[in-house]
């Protein structure tokens, strides 16, 4: 267990528990080829998941660090766990998950959350997926969603055909990073025509000191389905750095509809660089809801690759970098076929020195037709010590185009300030107030129980940062 | 053997660190991000750098006029900056180090690094010129690279509006490094008009830069036309408080010419105003680059910026890149920008046409009007 002292802020960071590491398999500090043979020992993999594996590790060491965006210099790889594998196996009921865990969930609330909402759980803990429940009607539907190593054991044919095409291994660093060494995530597949009306949740946790959290996750949208998925993340509160960095990929097929939600509220020492690239085929359609908040460095652009006739694409983003924080995120659209729409909505927030910097990309290939795209992105900074960046890069090679891009920075308004206070508020609730109604177009996107969480967080951001 | 004896210690100081810097520097490439989208191989460095840039023989080591302008001077004037450098007249130094200061890469040295061709044009205390002052660049493009630095000093309170024109008698294919520096004193005020009559096969890199101090103000205008590559930096710096600068800029460019600007508003000090509109049309294999940038230091509490490109579309096979940034280090701070790519609005067209005119004539009101 770590001791006291090398927890910070534990009062300020609600999700910052930490229990005792029963970790039951772990492999050694930094990564080699050995490492990768262990973690893909352990989960019984057949040998063409090895040589990925192994093919990613050597493109991982081959890749250089980004030279742009957040200043990751401080990651020391070699100091780093690749793999721990918590519980022997996998748990199919609430009752046989161990007790500790239990009691970190309860305090984030998934039970409750599951009664309400939930179609199956798939949490988190470490790099298994620990518990797993899937509604028996989805079930029956034919609908898939388990962890990606029983996927691995079970579809092995889809698996095969989708794994890593929409984000092959050589990627980037950071993919091909996750591409050795992954280890749990989600698996998803919806066959033809079926509409999953609950949202499918996973909770992700990191819990062991020091170790990196590497989830794959693949989303397979067979023609005319339809599925939201939700990913939240909460992390206990370190003193040295880990990091996260996940990879995770979408196909949506001929007339398919994604939506993937997200709020992570990383602790402030998490480096988190995820990989996040979805295909849009035929008329279908992909949203990307993200909303960071907490970690030390965020590097995440969910892209969408609008590869055939009709398809669209919707990225929402929400930034929040406080003290010492430094959200680099945004999104990106690739139109590759005629008739394809898009729309970037970003909405940043920065406090206390924090820096948040939006970074798009909109490509519209040469001879494209009728191609629509609109980007906006507002930002907010609370003090004068704050930074905000927008970096929207704009390639169009088609005259068929209709593209807009707005952005503004301004700051909360005195007049809304008055205005609320003069009606009872207190200056701090007022300004919270307006920071939710800033981000209100985003909130309303999300889940009940997340866009009330989302409320709860930046409330909890927002105090004593006025007066 | 030192043949700048003449010239002040600091600029003798500044040109051998630029000349080091510029022989030492690779040529830019795509790892920098204010290159990354220039196809610096359009330029067939080598061969323009085959033949080297004429060495340094001075006819003169002081200035043709020793009398340097000053307080007293009542007129305006206009020297070669060579002798204004000689005198170091007013402003000369502050120019040239902050160009030096924005150096980051091998072309903006050798601007430095070369002997100073070019003009110096200086306007006394509250001195208003009334008639519209012309400067003409005529390039003597030899087949190799000519470099131009002209310097525009406006003391406090003076007023002009000046067009330059950048032109050349000759027509071989060359590369033209150039920039204008203004420095804008309290309350000076200066209308800037920059064209350019180059040979298309020619090349350009301009690196100006306009300073102002407390409440100046400017307004630049930028028409490009079109040339075999075209990168241009316009970077206004507020450096003291209630400056204000508008930059604009028209481009209409065809064929497979290349046509890059850059922008910067560069907002050191409270309470100033900048507004960038660059608007442009392409056509054919057209490829452009708009790259705008504001940048606010925590200092500059009240600023006032807004950045602007629209672009507009003729044909498939052209291509438009739009990136305007925003670099923002303060909340007290009323920034935006906003960018469209888009083609003729085919209902206007098709009023125009219902009208009368033909689909090329329509066409061509259209886009004059976007220009406008």
């Amino acid at each position: 267990m770590s001791s006291p002292s090398t927890v910070l802020n534990k009062e300020e960071y609600q999700h910052g528990y930490h229990f005792p590491d029963q970790s039951i398999f772990k492999t050694r500090r930094g990564l080699d080829e050995e490492i990768i043979r262990a973690i893909s020992g352990q989960k019984k993999e057949p040998e063409w998941m090895l040589d990925f594996r192994l093919k990613a590790y050597e493109a991982f060491r081959q890749k250089s660090m980004p030279n742009w965006g957040a200043d990751l210099s401080r990651i020391d790889f070699d100091n780093i766990y690749y793999y721990a594998k918590p519980t022997e196996e996998q748990k199919r009921t609430w009752e046989d998950v161990p007790e500790d865990i239990k009691e970190t969930f309860d305090r984030i609330g998934i039970p409750e959350a599951e009664k309400k909402f939930l179609a199956g759980v798939g949490a988190q803990y470490d790099s298994e997926v620990v518990y797993h429940n899937l509604k028996e009607e989805l079930e029956k539907q034919g609908v898939v969603f388990c962890s990606p190593e029983e996927a691995v054991q079970n579809h092995p044919d889809l698996v095969r055909k989708y794994f890593g095409t929409v984000i092959p291994y050589r990627d980037n660093k950071f993919a091909a990073l996750n591409s050795a060494v992954w280890s749990g995530g989600s698996f998803v597949y919806v066959p033809p025509g079926i509409r999953v009306d609950i949202p499918l949740q996973a909770y992700f946790r990191i819990n062991s000191e020091n170790f990196g959290q590497f989830e794959r996750t693949l989303i397979i949208a067979d023609e005319g389905s339809f599925v939201h998925y939700v990913e939240g993340c909460t992390a206990p509160v370190y003193t040295t750095d880990s990091l996260h960095s996940a990879v995770v990929e979408i196909i949506a097929l001929e007339g398919a509809r994604v939506r993937y939600s997200t709020i992570q509220n990383w602790s402030g020492d998490v480096y988190n660089l995820v990989t996040k690239r979805a295909f849009a085929y035929k008329n279908a359609t992909v949203e990307w809801v993200d909303g960071n908040l907490g970690s030390k460095r965020t590097m995440k652009y969910p892209s969408v690759f609008l590869k055939e006739e009709g398809a669209h694409g919707e990225i929402l983003s929400i930034a929040f970098a406080g003290q010492g924080q430094e959200q680099d995120t945004g999104g990106k659209v690739f139109h590759l076929a005629d008739n394809t729409s898009s729309v970037i909505t970003s909405k940043s927030i920065s406090k206390d020195g924090g820096v948040s910097s939006y970074r798009g990309m909109i490509k519209v290939h040469p001879g494209r037709k009728n191609i629509r795209s609109r980007v906006v992105c507002d930002a907010l900074l609370l003090d004068e010590k704050s930074v905000s960046n927008t970096y929207p890069y704009m390639e169009i090679a088609s005259e068929d185009v209709t593209m807009e891009h707005e952005a503004s920075v301004s700051k909360i308004s005195d007049d809304q300030l008055f205005y609320l206070q003069s009606r009872g508020f207190t200056e701090e609730e007022a300004a919270a107030m307006i920071v939710n109604g800033f981000l209100d177009p985003l909130v309303k996107e999300l889940p009940m129980e997340y866009a009330v969480e989302l409320n709860r967080l930046i409330e909890l951001q927002m105090e004593g940062s006025v007066g | 053997m030192n043949s700048y004896d003449g010239f002040p210690l600091w600029y003798r100081e500044l040109r051998g660190e630029a000349e080091k810097r510029a022989k030492e520097m690779p040529w830019p490439d795509a790892r920098q991000e204010a290159w990354r989208r220039t196809n610096l191989k359009r330029l067939d460095l080598e061969s323009l750098y085959k033949t080297e840039p004429a060495q340094p023989g001075f006819e003169r080591t002081a200035p043709m006029n020793p009398q340097a302008p000053g307080p007293d001077n009542r007129n305006m004037r206009l020297s070669f900056l060579h002798d204004a450098v000689l005198g170091d007249y007013p402003g000369v130094k502050e120019l040239y180090e902050a160009q030096f200061a924005a150096g980051d890469n091998k072309f903006i040295y050798r601007l430095l690094a070369e002997p100073p061709r070019g003009f110096y044009i200086y306007l006394p205390r509250n001195y208003s010129a009334e008639n519209l002052l012309f400067l003409e660049d005529r390039l003597n493009g030899s087949g190799g690279e000519t470099v131009t630095l002209n310097l525009v000093v406006l003391e406090a309170g003076a007023r002009a509006d000046l067009w330059e024109r950048i032109g050349t008698e000759d027509s071989p294919v060359s590369l033209h490094n150039r920039a204008t520096l203004v420095l804008l004193k309290r309350g000076a005020r200066l209308s800037y008009y920059r064209t350019q009559s180059l040979p298309g096969e020619s090349a350009l890199l301009d690196f100006s830069r306009f300073h102002l101090k407390e409440g100046a103000e400017l307004k630049s205008h930028q028409a490009e036309s079109e040339l075999h590559f075209n990168k241009s930096h316009v970077t206004a710096v507020l450096e003291e408080r209630q400056s204000r600068a508008d930059l604009r800029g028209v481009y209409r460019i065809g064929g497979s010419r290349f046509n890059e600007i850059f922008t910067e508003q560069i907002h050191l000090a409270p309470r100033c105003a900048s507004r960038s509109l660059y608007r442009g049309v392409l056509e054919d294999e057209a490829r452009t680059v708009f790259n705008g940038m504001i940048r606010v230091a925590p200092e500059a509490v009240g600023t006032d910026a807004y950045l602007t490109n629209n672009n507009l579309l003729m044909n498939d096979g052209c291509r438009a890149d739009s990136i305007p940034g925003l670099k923002i280090a303060t909340n007290d701070v009323k920034c935006s920008h906003g960018s469209t790519t888009g083609k003729v609005d085919p209902r206007q067209l098709f009023y125009l046409t219902s009208r009368g005119f033909s689909r090329t004539e329509a066409r061509e009101i259209l886009t004059r009007a976007f220009l406008e």
